[in-house]
């Protein structure tokens, strides 16, 4: 029994130290990849983590996501966000990062479709809503982007951003009147607003 | 010299290892880029493909290869990958249009308008160039010339055609035929009527109805045909319809078509199966091969299954030639825009074969010449007998 349990208390203390170790190795890891992000060896960086990856690590994932999209590797940053996302499906935050790479392959379809996922964990995220809003607006969608910069505004009623976009949408639904008062309403936020100011201009 | 050979192999297996290399992104992107700032455009269609096939795909790959088939005037081609393109940036208007215009440049207008109506902008800048509701009219005429004047004869024709769209996504053809046989003993006048639509269910996908009337004179014998002994038929009007319905699926260099058609012709309702696939094997409308197949449901031996091979090629810079060989009788043939897209002849075909010769004489303008060569059995004789027909006519663009 006493062996039994000598034997227990050696092999925690073993696995304790041995996943303190492996927590030091990914910590020095990341740290060197900070270091070389700042001079923008961004091969090195991703060096520096890939020496301790592991596939079931969503932090590491992340990280390598970044940096290859950083070093102008979207495809392969693509593939790291998306390992990440499948082992935490509800990150936002994941998602976020995704977008970056998609959108520049000119993936917008992708980058749409993380958008509205994001929306589906976190409905109320003036991000991701004003984000798509602007690719429905984009997309001549005018009825879908008003939707989104109207839940911004709700939120954030006096925010420039979504307070012209929301302008904008309004117009061009032909509901001139709205148009007019949120134009106005833009150029008590930003005073001389050129986009305001063209929007007033076709108002009149 | 071993020792040569054996360097050229080692060599051979180095540049082997090379080609072999996995492709990655950022070589794609920096080559295909610098590619395509020097309108390399052969070279950008050959690396992209390959880097297609290694797996690399993304909107700017599908567009610099959409616009490197486009400036190589393979249109058909192009369209294809400025849809690719579309599929990861819906709202693109550089894909949009570019799509519109390869279609339209392919002679796929019934698409590029159907295009046109699912977006504004393109609608904007292009309405005056793809969209017009008129679209041709068709003025042909001709004669069918029997080698047996007696007791059959020759047939003069006669066609006027209308082309026009009904909205973005219906384009209709009507056709107004008159044909007259004149032999010693009898006339025979027919009047035909033919309505055919093509309904653009997508870019790639088209739904092609057709209905066709025939009224038909025959006026009494004045005597007897010289073989076999039979009463003198006495004047009669019969009418006769024919319908068919076509669906088709277009696809990078090849379409593949669905067809079914019904007709009543000599009072026996008769149906028609059958399919078709045309190639286009260098991504745009100069050549093209089609293979149809058709099963016929009327037992008769005269009634066989239809092969048909047509081939459409540029001649030269404004001459097109269409040339068809169809073996056995077609009684409803797919829709065409001009000459008999139904044969309710009695006598059947065993084969038959064409030239058609386009010209566009201008903008506006086309001429076209039609030689079809059929050869047919007498249906109450069996005698066999040949018609050669000469027909010509003319398009302009409305």
């Amino acid at each position: 029994m006493k062996k039994l349990l000598f034997l227990l208390l050696t092999s925690n203390i073993l696995l304790l130290t041995s996943k303190a170790q492996d927590n030091d190795k990914i910590a020095l890891a990341f740290k060197n990849s900070y270091t070389n992000e700042t001079a923008a060896e961004y091969t090195n960086a991703i060096q520096n983590i890939k020496e301790v990856y592991a596939a079931d690590n969503y932090e590491i994932n992340l990280r390598l996501g970044w940096l290859h999209y950083m070093g102008g590797l979207f495809t392969e940053s693509q593939t790291y966000y998306q390992t990440a996302m499948n082992l935490k499906p509800y990150s936002v935050e994941a998602k976020f990062g995704y977008v970056y790479p998609a959108a520049a392959l000119g993936n917008w379809e992708q980058v749409k479709k993380q958008y509205v996922d994001i929306l589906k964990i976190d409905a109320n995220n003036t991000t991701a809503l004003y984000r798509l809003g602007l690719i429905y607006y984009g997309a001549e969608d005018y009825m879908k982007a008003f939707t989104n910069f109207e839940k911004v505004v709700n939120l954030y009623p006096f925010d420039y951003n979504s307070l012209l976009m929301l302008a904008w949408s309004n117009f061009k639904l032909a509901k001139t009147r709205e148009a007019k008062i949120l134009f106005q309403k833009v150029l008590w936020a930003s005073p001389s607003d050129a986009s305001a100011l063209e929007g007033l201009g076709y108002i009149k | 010299m071993r020792l040569i050979l054996v360097v050229v192999f080692f060599l051979q297996i180095i540049n082997s290892a090379k080609a072999q290399s996995p492709l990655t992104f950022s070589e794609v992107e920096s080559r295909s880029y610098k590619l395509y700032s020097e309108q390399k455009w052969d070279s950008l269609i050959d690396y992209l493909r390959a880097a297609n096939k290694a797996g690399i795909n993304y909107y700017y790959l599908q567009a610099r290869l959409g616009a490197a088939l486009y400036e190589k005037k393979k249109y058909r081609s192009a369209a294809f990958a400025f849809q690719k393109a579309l599929n990861y940036n819906s709202a693109d208007s550089y894909a949009k249009n570019s799509l519109y215009y390869s279609l339209l440049n392919s002679t796929n207008t019934t698409a590029s308008r159907y295009l046109s109506g699912k977006s504004e902008s393109i609608r904007k800048e292009t309405d005056t160039l793809g969209y017009n509701k008129m679209g041709f009219i068709y003025a042909e005429g001709g004669v069918k010339f029997c080698n047996k004047k007696e007791p059959l004869g020759n047939i003069n024709y006669f066609n006027l055609g209308l082309r026009h769209s009904l909205g973005r996504s219906i384009t209709l053809y009507h056709a107004f035929s008159f044909l007259g046989q004149y032999k010693h003993y009898q006339q025979i006048k027919q009047s035909n009527y033919y309505l055919g639509a093509w309904i653009q269910l997508g870019v790639n996908w088209k739904l092609c109805p057709s209905v066709h009337l025939f009224w038909i004179n025959k006026s009494q014998q004045t005597e007897i045909p010289i073989s076999p002994p039979r009463p003198l038929a006495r004047a009669s009007k019969s009418n006769e319809q024919a319908f068919s319905l076509v669906l088709q699926r277009s696809f990078r260099v090849f379409d593949l078509g669905a067809m079914a058609s019904y007709n009543n012709f000599d009072g026996i309702k008769a149906g028609q199966f059958g399919g078709y696939l045309t190639l286009y094997p260098f991504g745009s409308n100069v050549f093209s091969a089609t293979t149809t197949a058709v099963y016929h449901t009327r037992k008769m031996a005269a009634y066989q299954t239809v092969f048909k091979e047509t081939i459409n090629f540029k001649l030269l810079k404004y001459l097109w030639l269409t040339g068809e060989y169809a073996y056995g009788n077609e009684q409803v043939q797919l829709q065409s825009e001009a000459t008999f897209p139904a044969n309710n002849s009695l006598d059947p075909n065993n084969y038959r074969y064409s030239i058609l010769l386009t010209s566009p004489i201008s903008k506006s303008v086309s001429l076209y010449g039609f030689y079809q060569h059929e050869d047919k059995d007498e249906n109450a004789t069996n005698v066999s007998y040949t018609f050669n027909s000469i027909i010509f006519g003319l398009k302009i663009k409305l």
